[in-house]
């Protein structure tokens, strides 16, 4: 495995320890903000898809080992989000803040929900209702408002430049 | 070649799950060994995180001081006048017991515990506790908090152990409402709130009235407090009511926590 995939590892188990030890500490109810999720969108605006993918499914098993929820489930939800923020990276400029901002809300968005609906597929008595959209709702703005204060941080720790497709390094500013 | 690759894709992406289903043992032991790993950090991280907090904590309060002294000096007064009465209402309950023959049950025996990290998942209710099985903790122990029930032991690593609190969606408690002695059965739900089911359609139900575990069910003992009454309905099905209820522990703030060694415990044990 090369330097980059260690660092990018490491920073990973780091960024799980900091969501479970410390940030769990500044929640606001039950809405805490996903640095899982942040770190993994940061990842799919920088390196290129199928190493994502995965690291998306690296991060789902370690969090599916870390929770107390049915096994996989973090997983599954963690690739299908992967892929829908491929989509969006595909479509548009994966360098603009804003397409990063809001491409993160939807990739935190859509994995919750996938991971709600797979929960409720699983635990009979979990019942998908309004409350679970609001949640993810909050809980995907939460995180894709801290995009431009994390993303820096973890391009410094990461020391990366972001991958550009051939057509990119052609494009006006 | 392409629909190899998907199908390959696809099989790595389900495998979680077909462990999780088929190999729970499995599961169990990774989770255990990723937790025994993660432990000590997690430990250090809460006690750097509670020193600064409690730094952060006095440095407001002092601001406070004087007025809450004030305060403090009037509670004192009231509890002091209200301990009076509650001696005299031991006593007396003391006295009624004898008289009934009644058993006294076993004091329970707890080990403390703080809380040390939270699940990484948005849509389950667990939390991680700095002690495990060398320090007397085992699977299915009831916890409480100093407000009420908060869950049990689900699973006891040598130095911490996950604690699946009420909330949950797999949690399940039997329960009474303290006033009218009305069985039910108290759900999480996956949110803030509990709902309390299969209550007789007779039930003397109100809003306001306190629900406390009813010792049924074998792992939760009798009499700890769970919530308050806020809400009545009746179940679709027209055959039972069932109450909405909010929990007197503040599950988002969770920072310290007792387990009950418990008599129930005891005897599921020696079965």
């Amino acid at each position: 495995m090369s330097r980059v995939n260690w660092k990018i590892l490491l920073a990973m188990v780091v960024v799980l320890w900091f969501q479970m030890g410390v940030l769990s500490l500044f929640s606001f109810g039950t809405i805490i903000f996903d640095f899982s999720l942040l770190y993994l969108a940061f990842l799919s605006f920088t390196f290129e898809y199928r190493r994502v993918l995965i690291f998306a499914f690296v991060a789902g098993c370690l969090k599916d080992l870390l929770t107390g929820a049915f096994f996989g489930l973090e997983t599954v939800s963690l690739i299908c989000g992967t892929l829908l923020l491929r989509q969006i990276i595909a479509q548009f400029d994966r360098r603009d803040e804003w397409v990063q901002g809001w491409g993160t809300f939807l990739f935190a968005f859509f994995t919750l929900l996938v991971h709600a609906g797979l929960l409720a597929l699983v635990q009979e008595r979990y019942v998908l209702n309004v409350s679970t959209w609001f949640k993810s709702v909050l809980i995907a703005g939460g995180t894709s408002v801290l995009v431009i204060f994390i993303f820096p941080i973890f391009k410094r720790l990461l020391e990366t430049q972001s991958a550009l497709k051939q057509y990119e390094l052609f494009k006006a500013n | 070649m392409r629909f190899k690759q998907f199908l390959f894709f696809l099989l790595l992406i389900l495998t979680p799950l077909f462990v999780g289903i088929y190999s729970p043992g499995t599961v169990r032991f990774g989770r255990d060994m990723v937790f025994s790993l993660f432990q000590p950090f997690l430990q250090a991280t809460h006690q750097t995180v509670s020193w600064f907090s409690d730094q952060k904590n006095s440095l407001f309060e002092m601001f406070q001081l004087r007025e809450n002294n004030q305060k403090l000096l009037e509670q004192v007064q009231i509890l002091k006048q209200e301990l009076v009465v509650f001696k005299e209402m031991k006593t007396e309950n003391e006295r009624l017991k004898r008289l009934l023959d009644f058993k006294q049950a076993s004091e329970w025996k707890t080990v403390s515990a703080q809380v040390i990290a939270r699940d990484l998942s948005h849509w389950s209710y667990y939390v991680m506790i700095n002690k495990g099985s060398s320090d007397g903790i085992q699977s299915e122990m009831p916890v409480a908090s100093g407000e009420g029930l908060v869950g049990k032991v689900v699973s006891v690593a040598p130095h911490s152990a996950r604690v699946i609190l009420l909330i949950d969606s797999d949690s399940r408690v039997s329960a009474l409402l303290q006033e009218t002695r009305d069985v039910g059965l108290v759900e999480g739900m996956g949110e803030s709130f509990l709902k309390m089911t299969y209550l007789d359609l007779t039930a003397q139900v109100q809003v306001g009235q306190t629900v406390i575990s009813s010792g049924l069910g074998g792992v939760y003992p009798k009499g700890i407090p769970i919530g308050k009454v806020i809400q009545i309905g009746e179940e679709k099905d027209k055959l039972s009511l069932y109450a909405m209820v909010q929990p007197f522990s503040s599950f988002s703030k969770l920072e310290e926590v007792l387990c009950l060694k418990t008599d129930i415990l005891k005897r599921s044990k020696e079965t």
